[in-house]
């Protein structure tokens, strides 16, 4: 390198000044509030890196949270509410009068099954269910009266 | 314990990154080119206090900057870029940056390098000459001339491609002779 600076007066460096450039440099970076025992910038390498893992974990994390969240299962019986209100809703009024039908068919059908049922032996006591009844029962039981005679059954030896 | 002064130009950036010592890698790297960015920015400023200035906002760049540094270009011409837009900065505030004229630009050839005479008395002469020159052509001159830096490493420092700085340094060195022919 042709540095002849040293031999030109027009460039020479004062007597003494790179001796103390090191200190006067350090003053004025304190001055300027330069932080002179780390450098200001984390290594760009790694700066970005570990924001960059943070960011993505938190993603990932909310990304689970979320599929969680969509895959709960709901309550079965609002299933079924819903399902039976929109049935409800979306039926004509001739869809319910038809299923209104039905229900009354199948209504005659059980009391139909239930009349045709033998009377249980038990006597009219077992289907009465007042205290009152229940003692007239018992009274009628002690006559040697038993239910279900008719009246004329009962009294047809009486002459009023 | 590591011996700083063995340590090349280009491996101090990683050093500085790594150490828990920064600032010893940093006196390291001040220490080693605070005559060269000195000399470099007081050519371009010419006087000493600009110059001192300079170099001082050159260091404090390069500690800011160090950690970024990617290694994309040579280590001491990173330094030099930084020196020589700092020096600009000043001139630029005092307004005596010229920069280049489209024509510089346009002759380019094969340029030899021509051999300016050097005794001491020519040579306060040619940095008469030097001084004539538009701002950007000294630059150019100085980092060819007296730091002997190739035309990429110039085209780094400058941000200005080869076949430019070659036309610039043509035309400076045509200017020079031209100044020194008068004066001799």
């Amino acid at each position: 390198m042709k540095n002849n600076n040293k031999n030109n007066e027009r460039h020479k460096a004062p007597e003494g000044y790179f001796d103390s450039f090191n200190e006067r440099l350090l003053e004025r970076m304190r001055s300027e509030g330069i932080d002179t025992q780390s450098s200001a910038k984390s290594p760009l390498r790694i700066s970005w890196l570990k924001p960059a893992i943070a960011a993505a974990s938190v993603i990932t994390i909310a990304v689970i949270a979320l599929l969680l969240w969509n895959r709960k299962p709901s309550n079965p019986g609002n299933e079924i509410v819903k399902t039976n209100t929109v049935k409800a809703d979306s039926l004509s009024k001739q869809e319910i009068a038809s299923v209104q039908e039905t229900n009354q068919n199948q209504l005659i059908s059980i009391i139909d099954e239930e009349l045709s049922e033998p009377e249980p032996k038990s006597p009219i006591i077992q289907t009465s269910h007042s205290p009152e009844e229940q003692a007239l029962e018992k009274e009628l039981e002690e006559l040697g009266l038993t239910g279900g005679e008719s009246g004329e059954e009962l009294f047809g030896d009486l002459e009023i | 314990m590591i011996e700083l002064k063995s340590i090349p130009d280009d491996q101090l950036p990683e050093l500085f990154l790594s150490s828990l010592n920064k600032q010893s890698v940093f006196s390291e790297i001040v220490n080693r080119y605070k005559e060269k960015v000195y000399f470099h920015v007081r050519r371009i400023l010419e006087n000493h206090e600009d110059a001192d200035d300079a170099a001082q906002l050159t260091f404090i760049k390069v500690w800011q900057n160090l950690p970024a540094f990617r290694g994309n270009s040579r280590f001491y011409t990173w330094i030099y870029r930084i020196a020589t837009n700092e020096a600009l900065n000043i001139l630029r505030k005092n307004r005596k940056w010229e920069p280049f004229e489209e024509g510089e630009l346009n002759e380019y050839a094969a340029i030899s390098e021509p051999a300016l005479p050097r005794s001491a008395e020519i040579e306060n002469r040619l940095y008469e000459a030097i001084e004539t020159l538009p701002k950007k052509q000294q630059l150019v001159f100085n980092l060819r001339y007296f730091e002997e830096f190739s035309y990429e490493d110039i085209a780094e420092i400058t941000g200005t491609s080869v076949g430019a700085l070659k036309a610039s340094y043509f035309h400076a060195v045509k200017k020079i002779e031209q100044q020194l022919t008068k004066t001799l």
